[in-house]
């Protein structure tokens, strides 16, 4: 699978542990906002009926009332209030039969709907939920003895303007909001500063894994907390093993190639001395069929390929010392090197196949270069986003002719044996490219009159 | 030309003295880098065969060692360690030229003769001096145009004195050069030599192309030559 994409549909540990932990905090503090709320709301209410309960006590204290149902109240009320017009506070009484008997003074201006009584001794509260009328109201019946045994129901009611208990609810409301967003947003910042510090340890193995890929490290060398050691520890046994088994490896190359080629190469040379003249070209073909198959598989094994945690190689380096070389080599043809690397130029894979790459098309180049040999090397952005090493090594030879250009790439074939040579080198080299590396390699025709080869890793 | 060989499989090492010294050159041999060491320090070495996997030391150090103690000869690595980053290190250790085995013995000799050209600082596989022409390549030996026969000494002896053409080199230089450890050595066997040379190159004597300079040693003139 492609990691870019898993990265897409996997979502980071700090962004789920971010988004799941918003969700309780918000959650807590929205339940307990609701809650105080309405607990806060019903005690206000309750308060509030209770206090219109004791106004209708007050005015059933001070009612008189006469043979003829009229009533008799004094002039100043214990509440002042119900004696100013508009002051929010108003009562009434009236008979079940008879009408309004009395209003407060202060409700002459206003019409009252006062909620219908029920039975006897029970309060009916207006719907108070219902703020449109902008008023609570309260009617208690009460069965007044006008004598004895004549009676009659009278219902006491009471008002009050709902503007002071919104008031303070509102102001509820209010101190209610500033503490809980306060606490929300310290919660938050207490669970973002946890959230750093319980995941510090996993960003230092990711920045730890970074420098070993960079090549300032070696190993994983932080403490890491014990959830994680698992992980750290076989990350380090991993590094190391395979060092040591990507040396081991190259070393019994070495063995093998030393102890294959040197044989070969005394075969060679006393076939060429001591064969009869009918024996030495079979003897020799055969000879150079073996070599040629060492070779190649040597060249193939030695490869080692794009592996993780390694660092990008700085091809300006690697190309330049290849030059060097390759100067060295042809100091008698007094080429005419033309070498182009952009600089920052990386590629991320096995510094060894990069001199292998550059090397065997360099040396192929220079075999059959009149004069010049072109060298360009530069990174571009591929699809997906990755760096992609762009090769382009060029003579001013005789050029591949079209039918031969995949002829060459096959193992062990060359086109032309006048000039000497492993003559693996352009297959080996596509294998590196194409196998192992999942890169392109073209051949055609260069300005310079001789072989262009591309290659794209 | 004298060639220095290090290789330590024996067949090998044989095969090549024996090519060299068919091909006119003064051999020094061995297997072993200690040995490889001194010999490189002591011996008047024109050029060197190095193989890299020695069973001692290896042949990068050996490397390493001539050219610490000031050694400057060519030196040609043959080995059977073909990965370019392997050619890198031995070129950058010093060495001049690099050769994977298995090769043609033609192709080492070819590229021993260049690497000797070079550092006597002549481009050319051609070497001319006055009228005389010597193909390192071929070794044709041309006097005004007309080819002379000679003898794989004699051969040794016109290379070794036209490579320092117009230098004067003493007896003891030329025949350190023209001999190895295993021949035997008398300054009388190389003023035979010089004397048979100088009757095949001028027979009439009339250009005496080699000078004899009493107590120091001889000289190739450079008269109407062009390097």
């Amino acid at each position: 699978m492609n990691p870019s994409a898993a990265a897409r549909n996997e979502w980071s540990l700090r962004r789920r542990l971010l988004i799941s932990g918003t969700i309780v905090v918000a959650c807590f503090i929205i339940l307990t906002g609701v809650a105080l709320d309405r607990a806060f709301g019903r005690s206000v209410l309750a308060l509030n009926q209770e206090r219109l309960q004791a106004r209708i006590y007050m005015l059933i204290g001070v009612a008189e009332v006469g043979d003829s149902i009229v009533l008799d109240m004094p002039v100043t009320l214990p509440e002042p209030e119900l004696s100013n017009p508009g002051s929010g506070a108003y009562a009434a009484i009236s008979g079940i039969d008879a009408g309004l008997l009395w209003q407060s003074e202060s409700s002459l201006a206003t019409t009252i709907t006062y909620p219908a009584a029920g039975p006897p001794g029970v309060p009916v509260a207006g719907d108070w939920s219902n703020s449109t009328s902008g008023l609570l109201t309260l009617s208690y019946p009460v069965i007044w003895e006008l004598g004895p045994g004549l009676e009659t129901t009278l219902i006491f009611s009471a008002a009050q303007d709902r503007a002071g208990m919104d008031a303070e609810v509102a102001a509820f409301r209010n101190t209610l909001l500033i503490w809980l967003g306060g606490a929300g947003l310290l919660l938050l910042a207490l669970q973002i500063t946890v959230l750093i510090w319980s995941l510090a340890p996993v960003r230092r193995v990711a920045d730890e894994i970074r420098q070993i890929e960079a090549g300032d490290k070696e190993q994983l060398s932080g403490r890491y907390p014990l959830e994680l050691r698992p992980l750290t520890d076989n990350l380090n046994a991993f590094i190391n093993s395979r060092q040591a088994r990507v040396r081991r490896y190259r070393d019994s190359l070495a063995d093998l190639a030393h102890s294959l080629k040197t044989p070969l190469a005394i075969l060679r040379s006393s076939s060429s001395v001591k064969a009869t003249d009918t024996q030495k070209p079979e003897l020799l073909e055969q000879l150079d069929r073996m070599d040629k198959t060492i070779e190649y598989q040597l060249q193939r094994a030695a490869t080692t390929g794009r592996s993780p945690l390694v660092a990008a190689v700085d091809v300006n380096k690697t190309t330049m010392r290849v030059l060097n070389s390759l100067q060295k080599l042809y100091h008698d043809k007094q080429l005419e090197f033309d070498v182009r690397v952009t600089p920052g130029t990386e590629f991320m894979g096995d510094p060894g196949d990069l001199a292998e790459i550059i090397g065997n098309l360099g040396d192929n180049a220079c075999k059959w270069a009149e004069s010049r040999v072109r060298i360009q090397v530069s990174n571009m952005i591929g699809v997906p986003e990755r760096k992609i090493l762009m090769l382009n090594i060029e003579d001013d030879g005789p050029g591949i002719p079209e039918d031969l250009r995949n002829l060459v790439l096959k193992r062990g074939v060359r086109t032309d044996s006048q000039i000497p040579g492993q003559g693996i080198g352009l297959a080996v080299v596509r294998e590196v490219v194409e196998d192992i590396y999942k890169g392109s390699l073209e051949i055609d025709l260069s300005d310079l009159g001789g072989t262009r080869v591309q290659v794209r890793i | 030309m004298r060639v220095l060989v290090i290789e330590d499989e024996k067949l090998l090492r044989e095969q090549l003295v024996d090519a060299l010294r068919s091909n006119g050159c003064a051999v020094d041999a061995c297997g072993e880098g200690a040995e490889a060491i001194y010999m490189g320090n002591e011996f008047p070495v024109d050029v060197a065969i190095l193989d890299l996997g020695l069973p001692d030391i290896d042949g990068l150090e050996v490397l390493g060692k001539w050219r610490a103690a000031g050694r400057t000869f060519p030196v040609l690595i043959l080995t059977a360690r073909s990965r370019w980053n392997q050619k890198v290190q031995g070129l950058e250790a010093g060495a001049d030229d690099y050769l994977v085995k298995p090769f043609h013995m033609e192709e080492v000799m070819a590229r021993l003769r260049a690497l000797v050209r070079r550092s006597s600082g002549w481009a050319n596989a051609v070497l001319v001096a006055g009228n005389i022409e010597l193909d390192t390549s071929s070794q044709r030996v041309t006097v005004d145009d007309h080819e002379i026969t000679l003898t794989a000494y004699e051969y040794r002896l016109l290379e070794q004195l036209i490579l320092h053409a117009g230098e004067v080199i003493s007896k003891s230089t030329l025949a350190e050069h023209l001999y190895d450890e295993e021949t035997d050595r008398d300054s009388n066997v190389l003023e035979v030599l010089v004397a048979r040379l100088r009757r095949k190159l001028d027979p009439d004597r009339s250009l005496d192309p080699i000078e004899t300079l009493r107590g120091r040693g001889y000289r190739l003139r450079l008269e109407n030559s062009s390097s």
